[in-house]
């Protein structure tokens, strides 16, 4: 076999699992024809159908009139946005699990890219790469069928005592973020979320009501200690339960928590039943 | 019993002792380099036997502090191992590009002169803006100095041709003010930064990362304690991100080597395929 052979074959080789993924049927939306084709192009290898849109509303319609396994859209789109796409994917029941990439040229800010995250696990900037990385992203999602997140939380029982209660969660730590608000939500929670210290202050003055925080010790900007102590000096929360996320366990760690207005503090990869507990036993109180 | 069994019983003991006292945890480091530690620590304190440095360490922190500084530290300068930062511009950077929002750990950041390398080499690619570094070490005064952020103006100069070589777009200079003989990196180069004190002895993943930086931390751990460690970069490398080490550093201890792909031969840069 030449040595050109000798690729080909490597190359066919390594295509193989994807190409069992036979029968996914991934949904593209981009409005400007080229970039639509280009994305067809890179991602019809990967599954057995691919349909292409140019609009929102087309896709919406793609949406329900089949089921997909992938959702690739473009935030700019005219008419209905795809942020306006991504709303309705989430509103619906039958769409809700549906995995979707995030195909954009626009620079996100943190929040942006926070409220997309909540509802989409990928967000490819167009770049150089950025070819490689939708189809890496899209044989990602293909192999491995809907998002895992809900199926890990089979496991936690769910208390009655927590459903209706609010709780502010602030962690930088996104993977954290989203599979806390998931799993609290499970629990009938009304959950609030921040990424930084600064946000957080400000959603707890806006909402009065939260009866409990959950806070991240290390963060940018304003660090967990700090966004504690300043929690503790608003007058309304000066009583209420504020549970400390930690990655740290040496000696002293959980006294400088506590030091900073911490009522309780669990150790971080979190133990869902673990904290489920723990808040049962603060919201009783 | 010869002079030097004595001698290891008393590093056992009071490794054992900084352990319970404290919680730094240094008895999975690699022996010789750590005795030297002791060694040169106990030249500082002026005591004559590790049964003596010991009974200091227990009753006075501020001795803890000292010995902290000297342990599993490598003298640092910026840009050192210019073709692992030409790697991270040309092959990593790229990737970094396509997404919204990244997060860097520079792990063991000493001093700082990695992160300042960091900082630099990410504001020159365009990047900075979009990026959160986390700087983490065990040691707080060494946190203390690197979020100064200041350096001797001598030791900028000697940083300018490893800078150069590492693909460096103009001169080291511009990224810093200068009075006396002391530069200061611009403040808004560390504007993203965080820094904050971690162990990776004892701590767990705090964040996913698109890339970790850890150079010349591994080689003071013995091969358990680099599994430890390695098990915790990989819990903490988003898919497809990537891992920097030493230049003479691998993957040889990592339980989780065959879940990289070395990036660019000759470097220690690694990429998560797995």
């Amino acid at each position: 076999m030449s040595l050109d052979g000798a690729r080909k074959r490597i190359a066919v080789l390594e295509r193989a699992p994807t190409e069992a993924l036979g029968t996914r049927h991934v949904l593209v939306v981009e409005d400007e024809p080229v970039q639509r084709d280009h994305i067809v192009k890179l991602i019809e290898p990967l599954a057995a159908e691919t349909t292409a849109v140019a609009t929102g509303e087309e896709a919406v319609a793609a949406l329900e009139s089949e089921p997909f396994d992938c959702i690739v859209v473009d935030l700019g789109l005219p008419g209905m946005s795809g942020w306006q796409v991504i709303d309705h994917v989430r509103a619906k029941k039958s769409l809700r699990s549906t995995p979707v990439l995030v195909y954009t040229a626009k620079e996100l800010t943190r929040k942006e890219e926070l409220k997309l995250g909540r509802a989409t696990k990928t967000i490819v900037v167009k770049e150089v790469r950025s070819p490689e990385r939708l189809r890496d992203e899209v044989a990602a999602i293909l192999s491995s069928g809907a998002q895992d997140d809900v199926a890990e939380q089979g496991a936690v029982e769910i208390e009655s005592s927590l459903a209706g209660k609010k709780v502010l969660v602030v962690d930088d730590d996104v993977r954290n973020i989203f599979a806390l608000t998931a799993l609290l939500e499970r629990q009938g929670m009304d959950v609030t979320a921040s990424d930084n210290g600064i946000d957080a202050l400000t959603a707890l003055g806006e909402n009065k009501e939260i009866d409990i925080a959950l806070v991240d010790v290390m963060m940018p900007e304003m660090d967990g200690y700090a966004t504690m102590s300043k929690m503790r000096s608003l007058p309304f929360f000066q009583t209420r339960p504020i549970i400390a996320l930690t990655a740290k366990a040496m000696k002293g760690d959980r006294e400088k928590c506590i030091e900073a207005g911490a009522s309780d503090y669990i150790a971080k990869p979190v133990d869902s039943a673990h904290l489920v507990g723990m808040l049962r036993s603060w919201l009783s109180h | 019993m010869d002079i030097q069994s004595l001698e290891d019983i008393e590093v056992k003991l009071l490794l054992e002792a900084v352990s319970l006292r404290y919680g730094y945890d240094f008895r999975e480091y690699t022996a010789a380099p750590l005795r030297r530690s002791i060694l040169t620590g106990m030249a500082g304190e002026g005591v004559s036997t590790i049964s003596a440095y010991q009974d200091r360490l227990l009753h006075d922190t501020s001795c803890l502090q000292r010995f902290l500084s000297t342990v599993g530290v490598s003298v640092s300068s910026m840009f050192r191992e210019p073709d692992t930062w030409r790697c991270l511009r040309d092959d990593v950077v790229p990737h970094l590009r396509t997404y919204p929002s990244i997060r860097v750990w520079s792990v063991g950041c000493a001093t700082g002169e990695e992160v300042y390398s960091l900082a630099i080499a990410l504001q020159e690619e365009g990047l900075l803006h979009k990026t959160s570094i986390y700087a983490t070490d065990m040691n707080e005064d060494a946190l203390a100095v690197a979020k100064a952020g200041s350096c001797s103006v001598e030791r900028l100069r000697s940083y300018e041709s490893d800078y150069l070589r590492s693909g460096g777009h103009s001169s080291l200079s511009t990224f810093f003010t200068s009075s006396g003989r002391v530069a200061r990196l611009k403040r808004d180069l560390l504007h993203n930064v965080t820094f904050a004190q971690h162990n990776l002895v004892t701590d767990t993943s705090f964040n996913d990362f698109h890339l970790i930086i850890c150079t010349n931390v591994l080689i003071y751990f013995r091969p358990t304690l680099q599994q430890r460690a390695h098990r915790l970069f990989y819990d903490s490398i988003i898919r497809s991100g990537f891992l920097a080490l030493g230049q003479r550093e691998s993957l040889v201890f990592a339980p989780e080597s065959s879940r990289y792909h070395q990036v660019s031969d000759g470097v220690s840069v690694f990429r998560k395929v797995r």
